[in-house]
């Protein structure tokens, strides 16, 4: 039907009975609205708490919606190369910071993340980014320099990790199955990670082949010492090396800080700072009506339990396409694009009822100019 | 070829919606009416009527499926009575305002409280400003005719149409009935045209909103429509006449061309009205009968024409408008005031919940007419005061 408006001028004009002639969209009803509803910026308590950032909700709504593991794990792998080393061995503050708590019991969010690591693991391999002339040396097969080589793989480096004996992640071994991080070095390996063992390299010698130097502060505790903690410069020209932590994530997050440090500084480009996470949605700002209770389930060792647990999640900050700002909207003035929500401001009133209904704290009312 | 059948009242009503080829009735029983749709249904159960019955959880739904039906193009009928009339009352609006040929049988019955089941006309009165033509049948055989008029009127003004008999003197009671050809009856009624068509694909809002700048001309136009029925009701009347034997007008004149004196009635109390006035004729008295049948479109014209001239005039309501009189009798002044030969009009409330109106009756309100001087209003016959 033409949207166009109808002009009574005569009984002529009109039908013999009240039939639509036209659609009312011919009011643009939006103009009385003095304030509109937006979709803002927010995080989650989990991914604010987490040393690397992974984007928690994300990768539990590829769980929720499409079932779909995968994605899960990849969206993971991200932020963090490890989840099966992480899984197993991180504090898991996501889990002390998560709003559910306060609801019945956290989501286990390291369990999860334990399950999608390990079930991707035969899958897993490192995109190479593009294939850079420079070589970097890696001191040490902790965990830090073996994220380090991670990174530098992927950004293109020709990687040589340097082993004072034969074993890579040596700092954590007996406390992950040798066969899972036999499995990492393979996937390492495979993307031309180059082993030396049994070596006693020495920084003065390494610099001569090498521009770039990574030093694993736990392998070789005394070689260097760090200058600036978030660049990891040491004393010796092209020597990086980063902080150590009683919490393994933020130390895997300090070498990947590190190492992509070495790659901005490689390339010419400008090293920048990580961005700070956009304000955390708090537990008052959850509508508890759209959740029922369910026991979290603790030990996931099937699709279906990760999925289970995955839809307890409430989704803080992140829209999961639940749909109840469209649902009821009571102008239709909320449209669903690509399964988001998409406001149309020719007839949304700004009557807040989006706003209300969003059980995560995603919309908000803010003043028309 | 015509049958003869004995009907009641309601039974006549049934076989006058069949013979109509009604195709959805929506109904919710309420005595006295409840015989008119309890037959329609036995009808669409034997196939000897292919219809839709659908029942419903009260009369507010009856009519508003009737008028989902008829909005959809078919040709809709319901029945009911009292109570059930007024509970339909907000769907009433939607029917007319949407100009939906609907049928709709009214079998008169009193208002409660006191609780009660017999006749007078305040339940379709009270429906009087609908927007619904209304026909008030004498006899079980102008309520059968009067189904199939219904339609054919309805259908080319776009208005619903109320035929109405009085509860128990009509509905309950048997007649000798012409049921007349059915090739004939098609041919004076062929298949209903909505006026609107719905097609699935093709969305258009039935009822939709109209702002100050419209609504006015909606009304316009149903007025309009309503005034242009007074003809259409005259025409059709006519031509049934011609196929069937049976001349149908809004209004009925008896024994008035030399009279002085006329007594209006409304309803089945008009056949007891004739032998009132045949008994006063005998008697050498100038009295006729005049018999409305149409009171929505008003005959206006056709009152003015008839009464111009005469001496008095006496109306028998079978209704009331409390803190106002008989509602035919202020039509009928007020319908007359244009006149400069205007006779003088007395209004006499009779027969309410059922009460009996007499031969007597009559008689004695002719008498009083005849000798009364001044100008009373509202005169209550046969009150125990």
């Amino acid at each position: 039907m033409d949207i166009k408006p109808i002009i009574v001028n005569s009984l002529n004009d009109l039908p013999e009975a009240p039939v639509s002639q036209g659609v009312t969209l011919v009011k643009k009803t939006g103009t009385w609205k003095n304030v509109r509803p937006v979709t803002v910026s927010r995080s989650a308590p989990c991914e604010n708490a987490c040393p690397l950032r992974i984007r928690i909700p994300d990768f539990i709504n590829f769980l929720t919606t499409n079932s779909d593991a995968e994605s899960a794990a990849l969206e993971i792998i991200k932020w963090n190369p490890f989840p099966t080393i992480t899984g197993r061995l991180c504090p898991a503050k996501c889990e002390v910071g998560c709003n559910r708590n306060k609801y019945d019991d956290k989501i286990s969010i390291k369990e999860l993340e334990r399950f999608l690591g390990d079930l991707y693991l035969d899958k897993k391999s490192i995109d190479i980014k593009e294939k850079k002339h420079e070589r970097v040396a890696i001191l040490g097969g902790s965990v830090s320099g073996m994220a380090a080589s991670y990174i530098l793989l992927k950004e293109g480096f020709e990687v040589h990790l340097f082993l004072k004996g034969n074993e890579t992640f040596e700092d954590i071994r007996g406390k992950v199955p040798e066969e899972i991080l036999g499995k990492e070095l393979k996937i390492l390996q495979n993307a031309g990670l180059r082993l030396n063992v049994n070596t006693s390299a020495k920084i003065s010698e390494l610099q001569k082949e090498f521009k770039y130097i990574f030093v694993s502060s736990s392998s070789y505790p005394q070689m260097v010492s760090i200058e600036d903690p978030k660049t990891g410069k040491t004393n010796f020209e092209g020597a990086f090396s980063s902080k150590e932590d009683q919490d393994i994530s933020r130390t895997i997050k300090n070498a990947i800080g590190v190492a992509i440090y070495i790659a901005s500084k490689a390339s010419g480009k400008e090293y920048k700072d990580e961005e700070k996470l956009p304000r955390v949605v708090s537990y008052k700002e959850i509508i508890e009506d759209y959740f029922n209770h369910e026991n979290a389930v603790k030990e996931i060792n099937e699709l279906e339990d990760a999925i289970k647990e995955a839809s307890r999640c409430f989704s803080c900050g992140t829209c999961n396409s639940c749909g109840n700002c469209y649902v009821f909207c009571p102008d239709s003035a909320v449209k669903w694009v690509n399964n988001l929500p998409e406001f149309d401001y020719d007839y949304c009133k700004g009557c807040g009822i989006c706003v209300t209904e969003c059980p995560r704290g995603i919309l908000e009312l803010i003043p028309e100019k | 070829m015509s049958v003869k059948k004995v009907l009641t009242g309601n039974h006549a009503v049934s076989y006058g919606a069949m013979v109509s080829r009604v195709q959805v009735i929506s109904a919710y029983p309420i005595t006295p009416q409840t015989q008119v749709v309890e037959l329609l249904s036995e009808m669409v159960a034997d196939g000897l009527l292919k219809a839709i019955f659908v029942n419903v959880e009260s009369e507010h739904s009856a009519m508003s499926a009737c008028v989902s039906a008829s909005a959809a193009g078919a040709r809709a009928f319901t029945a009911t009575s009292a109570q059930g009339l007024a509970l339909m009352h907000e769907m009433l609006h939607w029917a007319a305002g949407d100009r939906l040929p609907i049928v709709l049988a009214d079998i008169n019955r009193a208002m409660a409280p006191p609780w009660t089941i017999w006749t007078d006309q305040n339940d379709s009165l009270s429906q009087r400003d609908t927007g619904w033509m209304q026909v008030y049948v004498e006899s079980n055989q102008e309520a059968f005719d009067s189904i199939i008029l219904a339609y054919k009127v309805a259908e080319q003004i776009y208005l619903p149409c109320m035929v109405v008999l009085d509860a128990f003197v009509l509905s309950h009671t048997s007649e000798p009935i012409e049921i007349y050809d059915q090739e004939k009856i098609d041919e004076f009624l062929p298949p209903y045209k909505p006026m609107v068509t719905i097609e699935p694909g093709k969305p258009i809002g039935y009822g939709a909103l109209a702002g100050p700048d419209t609504y006015m001309e909606f009304r316009y136009k149903m007025q309009k429509a309503m005034e242009k029925a007074v003809s259409v009701f005259e025409k059709e009347g006519k031509l049934f006449g011609e196929m069937f034997g049976r001349t149908y007008d809004l209004v009925e004149p008896y024994m008035l061309d030399d009279a002085e004196y006329v007594i209006v009635t409304v309803g089945a109390v008009t056949s007891t009205a004739r032998v009132a006035i045949q008994e006063l004729r005998k008697k050498g008295e100038k009295v006729g009968l005049l018999k409305l049948r149409v009171v929505r479109p008003f005959p206006f014209e056709k009152l003015r024409n008839i009464l111009k001239g005469k001496k008095k005039v006496a109306i028998i309501d079978r209704n009331i408008s409390f803190g106002h009189h008989g509602i035919f009798y202020e039509e009928i002044k007020s319908a007359l005031y244009p006149l400069q030969d205007r006779p003088i009009v007395y209004g006499y409330i009779a027969g309410l919940g059922g009460r009996d109106v007499t031969v007597g009756d009559i008689i004695g309100i002719y008498e009083d007419m005849k000798k009364r001087e001044t100008l009373d209003e509202a005169i209550w016959r046969g009150v125990k005061l």
